[in-house]
């Protein structure tokens, strides 16, 4: 097998990462950029700091091993009687769906911080799949709990005076009581 | 003094972390819509106390269902707890509430699912006017009678209430070809 494609991004703070086309190009922004020929001396992401560029590569890195997994276990099946290597395959594709669903939750157990600093790479870099994981992660942090719970969990102040929250509380007081 | 100077240190230090810090409320507005989207209504709701710039994010929410689970507060409160019976008129004005917030756009999907007679017809009328006039991609209406559970707890309380009230009518007014409304009953 041929080695993969690879190109170079440059975080905002100037870091660069080696990656494959296949991680990268999960991102659409990047995949334009590839698209239009603006690979030259790598591609630069003045949004995205190395901190949070490492973190969604790391994301991206092993979802596109995981549908490049599953695609040859496919081609391996319909192979049919290439028989040891296609069965080793087929059991790395199958492993994949779970490890993917508890790799995708763990990646998601971090501090507010990080989560803010992943919703707007995901956001800016348009890697759908991510932005869904990290805005369901934020829902599933605010599910079920009161307005005083959720500003403790994401550290927001409360700058309204007591008099204008009351009457906020009123508007739709069966949420509330 | 000494102690002054040292508290201001920290406060300026404090500040400066914050202002690098950003919160909740600083994300973009499209996430945030999102974010509450993916909430039932009453926890949607519940946001806009939390600050000035989250105060009406839930009007723009795309995901309307409303059930007897999303009308009422789902967190525990050990006075009530998380079950109370929740009566049509309560429903009805909560619904209403809601939707006269609501920015009235961008609605994907639309769901009302409660036991509702012919007496509540101008105020299903006026939902169903709603889910058009927003372009709501998909909106399911299921009125039909008490549920198990309510039936049982009538019997047990010797309630006289249960009486097969006439149905509502949908009139086929509403739907067009035009319109673009997929429709559920």
């Amino acid at each position: 097998m041929a080695s993969p494609a690879m190109v170079t991004l440059i975080s905002s703070d100037d870091a660069r990462f080696e990656v494959t086309e296949a991680a990268a190009t999960m991102s659409q922004t990047i995949r334009h950029m590839i698209e239009d020929g603006c690979t030259d001396g790598g591609i630069p992401l003045p949004n995205v700091p190395a901190r949070t560029l490492a973190k969604v590569l790391e994301y991206c890195n092993k979802h596109a091993a995981a549908t490049a997994a599953e695609s040859s276990a496919a081609g391996g099946a319909a192979a049919g009687s290439d028989s040891g290597s296609s069965s080793s395959a087929d059991s790395a594709g199958k492993d994949d769906g779970v490890d993917l669903a508890s790799f995708d939750k763990a990646f998601v157990e971090v501090d507010t911080d990080t989560l803010y600093d992943l919703l707007l790479a995901a956001n800016y870099l348009d890697v759908k799949t991510l932005l869904d994981l990290c805005c369901q992660k934020v829902a599933d942090m605010i599910r079920g709990k009161t307005p005083e719970q959720i500003r403790q969990t994401f550290g927001i102040k409360n700058d309204f005076s007591p008099e204008e929250e009351e009457k906020i509380r009123k508007e739709n007081q069966w949420a509330f009581e | 003094m000494m102690r002054n100077s040292e508290q201001c240190l920290h406060e300026t230090v404090a500040k400066r972390r914050n202002l690098q810090k950003i919160s909740l409320s600083d994300l973009p507005m499209d996430i945030l819509s999102t974010i509450l989207s993916l909430l039932p209504i009453n926890d949607a709701i519940r946001t806009s106390v939390l600050s000035r710039k989250l105060k009406y994010v839930w009007c723009s929410h795309t995901n309307l269902t409303f059930d007897k689970a999303t009308m009422r507060k789902t967190y525990f409160k050990p006075s009530t707890g998380y079950y109370q019976f929740l009566r049509d008129h309560e429903f009805v004005t909560r619904v209403n509430t809601v939707l006269r917030q609501h920015s009235g756009t961008g609605v994907e999907r639309m769901k009302i699912k409660f036991r509702l007679h012919s007496k509540h017809a101008d105020h299903i009328d006026r939902w169903v006017n709603f889910a058009i006039a927003s372009k709501a991609k998909e909106f399911v209406i299921d009125l039909s009678g008490l549920s198990k559970v309510a039936f049982f707890r009538a019997l047990v309380y010797g309630e006289k209430r249960i009486v097969r009230e006439e149905p509502y009518n949908l009139t086929s007014q509403f739907f067009s070809p035009s319109n673009g409304l997929h429709l559920r009953v």
